[in-house]
């Protein structure tokens, strides 16, 4: 238990450290294409540094995903278009407004699902925790039926009654359920 | 139990018939009651009933003895039982007799009748008395009842006067002042014990006193009037008073109305006599007088015994003459006894807590008259004389404590050293009372002055109110008591009070387990209700024939119905309760108790309820949690909507990059 920590440390560490020798050859080997995702993301790069404080980074993943997918189309004709070096044609498309608006309106659409998302998941959570408090609640009623209201008292810690004929209890329990209705 | 006035006859064992409505007061001997008594198969035996205070302790012990005696001249049991007796609506003893043929001799003690002459006391009386007498000494009991009420003149046959019954009431507890001696004339009645022969001898004598004159002596005195004059003129003096007594009949006199009891004339001495050996009266034993008067309470004292009386009937006030010396004074001076200034010395001298007014005087009280009963405020008693004092008047708060108060300043030992010879007769009873002390002190239930009651008195039937009104005095009668009891509807809240189980514990020794320890048991509220139910189960199973009792097993399923809350499963009490009332329907408490004491179902219970517990709790954690959550909702959905809008652009990136490379690479 206690190495785990240390071996996430080191494992971090030496992909960091493999990031660093691959960037800079994927960087030299591939310029062209790392310029266009340089333009292309933007976006991402702006949630990542400057909006998104969460150590997930989900923010940068809902916008980046999908940014990232505005830009392939291009990256994909810059690799077709002639090699890895080719400059004239990442001028081409980074000078064509078309394509800086399809790379960015991805990015838009992954800021949309990013602001739409938690007032759905709000109303979700509000029908499940209804449901999950009806449950447990008729689990305890449950429980004191069979038990006793001791099991109550038990559970809270309080000491138990001798005299936990509860019949009464449940009496009135049952008529102040039945009262809203009629 | 029988029904009021209804019942016009009463069975005893099917063998007896004692007509309710035929009472027979010439026979009556207080407090016992006569009636007319049939025999079931052989009508032409004329019997007499006595019916016993049931509140008042009977000579069982007498009735084996008694059983073994055959003289003609002795009203001698026939059968004995314990009967429901309409009048008193309760169970009652009752002994049966064969009626006198003659009629008593006095029906009160203030009737006068024609003297008898000297040859017809000897002949009709003295030696039918002597041969009494002579049986009781070789059975080693005692009468206690000698008096011409309880007389009864002889039939046409010999003439002979036959001895009345002695076994319906507490020994001599109604023995009138007169025909007791002084020593039991300073005690309460109840505390005069069986005593010894010597004391129905002194009676004898009395008795005899009375034929001579023709009444009863100190007719017209108070009680405590015949006590001073006895104490003033010694019990011959006393009684005989100015009466004409020839010398034969002054040689026994002297020798049965001695006061001193070693001096007494014995059987034996009574048995020459009676046949003829005539020797010269023997002189009264005077106590020794003191040569001018101590005065206390404005009476001026001559004697230890009268001083003692006076100090014991005002105790308050005697104190301050023991304290201050002026007892040892006169003691020294007046009457040079140095033995008694030597015992109101030891009386005296008491360390710490033993130093009470209340020891001093009871101490010096029996210094002073080491032959009088023991006193202690208003509880006077000869030492065999406790245990019936204890069985009459056990219930009084007085009596209880001065007993307990006895016992603790262990007056029975001061009482014990004091006297001139040892009491060798009394070592089996100083054991008894020794051990009493030690169950007095303990409050238990089982224990106490209950239990002491039923160990000094073998025969005092249970005082319990649960069940008083059945008479019991064995183990075996307790269970069909308490099946009555519970049949007629009492409505009982409990099965073992402090005296059923005091009754218990002293009848049913071999066989108890803890039960009576847990009676009192305050951790748990229905250990006690089980424990009473366990140890009448005891009783029920250890009896020489095991019986049903159903209605007594109904009264304890209504006494154990709380039990079932041990169960906290509620369908599990419901089946016990059913359980319950089956094994009831039994008539055996044992199959109660494994129903409702059933130690497998009780941890499966109690485990069940502690999982039963934790689930609730974790419900509540969880719910608590929920609540907790509504407040953060709008934090949570935020953190949750961007999990989801990730993973949303995760899939739809998934979907695009395909899309993107089929048309890329496929077209």
């Amino acid at each position: 238990m206690a190495k785990s920590p240390a071996k996430k440390t080191k494992k971090s560490s030496s992909g960091g450290m493999l990031a660093w020798i691959v960037a800079p050859v994927l960087g030299i080997a591939a310029m062209p294409t790392m310029l266009l995702l340089l333009i292309g993301m933007a976006p991402t790069l702006v949630a990542f540094f400057i909006v998104d404080r969460h150590p997930a980074k989900y923010t940068t993943r809902a916008v980046g995903y999908l940014n990232f997918c505005g830009c392939l189309p291009y990256a994909i004709d810059l690799w077709r278009s002639g090699g890895v070096w080719d400059f004239e044609t990442l001028a081409e498309i980074v000078s064509d407004p078309f394509s800086l608006l399809v790379m960015y309106s991805m990015a838009a659409v992954g800021w949309l699902i990013l602001f739409a998302s938690p007032p759905v998941v709000a109303a979700y959570l509000a029908v499940t925790s209804e449901m999950k408090e009806k449950t447990l609640k008729a689990r305890q009623k449950e429980l004191v039926v069979t038990w006793g209201k001791n099991v109550r008292l038990g559970a809270m810690g309080a000491e138990l009654d001798d005299d936990d004929d509860d019949s009464a209890e449940l009496e009135e329990q049952a008529a102040a359920e039945t009262a809203p209705s009629s | 139990m029988a029904d009021g006035a209804s019942a016009k006859r009463v069975k005893l064992r099917d063998r007896y018939e004692i007509a309710v409505d035929e009472p027979l007061p010439a026979f009556d001997n207080p407090p016992a009651v006569a009636y007319k008594v049939q025999h079931v198969r052989d009508d032409r035996r004329d019997l007499v009933g006595l019916v016993c205070d049931p509140k008042m302790p009977t000579r069982f012990d007498l009735i084996d003895p008694l059983s073994r005696i055959d003289t003609p001249y002795l009203l001698n049991i026939r059968d004995w039982g314990i009967v429901d007796w309409p009048p008193e609506g309760r169970r009652c003893p009752i002994f049966i007799f064969e009626r006198p043929e003659g009629a008593r001799l006095m029906s009160s003690l203030d009737d006068t009748f024609e003297p008898m002459r000297e040859e017809s006391i000897l002949e009709l009386v003295v030696n039918p008395i002597y041969q009494v007498l002579r049986d009781f000494r070789e059975h080693h009991i005692t009468h206690r009842a000698i008096r011409p009420t309880n007389l009864y003149m002889g039939g046409s046959a010999t003439g002979r006067f036959v001895l009345g019954e002695c076994v319906s009431a507490a020994p001599a507890v109604a023995q009138p002042f007169a025909y007791e001696t002084i020593e039991n004339c300073l005690s309460m009645p109840a505390g005069r014990g069986p005593g010894t022969l010597a004391d129905d001898l002194y009676a004898l004598g009395v008795t005899i006193l009375s034929l001579m004159t023709g009444k009863s002596p100190c007719q017209g005195m108070s009680d405590e009037e015949i006590l001073q004059t006895k104490l003033s003129k010694g019990s011959y003096g006393a009684l005989t008073q100015q009466s004409r007594i020839s010398l034969t009949v002054m040689e026994a006199l002297r020798g049965l109305l001695n006061d001193d009891p070693t001096e007494r004339w014995t059987v034996d001495d009574l048995g020459l006599w009676a046949n003829g050996r005539r020797g010269s009266p023997i002189q009264q034993s005077v106590e020794a007088r003191a040569s001018r008067s101590f005065s206390f309470m404005d009476k001026d004292h001559y004697t230890c015994r009268e001083l003692a009386h006076t100090m014991a009937t005002n105790w308050d006030m005697a104190v301050a003459i023991v304290r201050d010396g002026t007892v040892d004074t006169w003691l020294r001076r007046a009457l040079g006894d140095d033995a008694k200034v030597g015992a109101m010395n030891e009386a005296k001298t008491l360390a710490g807590e033993l130093d009470t007014d209340d020891n001093v005087v009871a101490r010096s009280c029996i210094a002073l008259d080491p032959a009088a009963p023991i006193c202690f405020r208003d509880f006077r008693s000869n030492i065999d004389g406790f245990a019936n004092v204890l069985a009459m008047h056990g219930e009084s708060g007085t009596t209880r404590n001065a007993f307990a108060q006895i016992m603790q300043y262990n007056l029975i030992a001061f009482w014990d050293e004091c006297q001139p010879r040892p009491r060798v007769d009394l070592v089996g009873l100083y054991r008894d009372l020794r051990r009493a002390r030690e169950v007095l002190s303990r409050t238990s239930t089982g224990e106490g002055i209950e239990r002491v009651i039923y160990d000094l008195n073998g025969n005092v039937p249970c005082k319990s109110p649960l069940v008083e009104a059945y008479y019991i005095i064995e183990m075996d009668q307790l269970l069909p008591a308490m099946e009555l009891m519970a049949g007629s509807g009492s409505g009982a809240r409990h099965l073992v009070d402090r005296h059923i189980a005091a009754f218990i514990a002293t009848h049913f020794t071999n066989h108890r387990g803890n039960e009576l320890r847990d009676l009192d048991n305050q951790a748990d509220p229905h250990l006690p209700t089980l424990a009473s139910v366990r140890l009448l189960s005891l009783v029920q199973e250890k009896s020489r024939r095991v019986m049903p009792y159903p209605k007594l097993c109904a009264l304890a399923v209504k006494v154990l119905e709380p039990t079932v809350k041990r169960f906290h499963n509620r369908q599990t009490r419901k089946r016990i309760l059913k359980a319950m009332g089956d094994a009831g329907e039994s008539g055996r408490l044992l199959e109660l108790l494994t129903v409702v004491d059933n130690v497998e179902i009780l941890n499966t219970d109690e485990r069940r309820f502690h999982e039963a517990m934790r689930e609730y709790s974790e419900a509540s954690h969880q719910l608590i949690q929920l609540e907790s959550d509504i407040h953060n909702r709008t934090n949570i959905a935020r953190e949750l909507g961007a999990q989801a809008s990730s993973f949303v652009s995760g899939v739809v990136t998934t979907i695009a990059f395909i899309g993107i490379f089929a048309v890329s690479f496929l077209s």
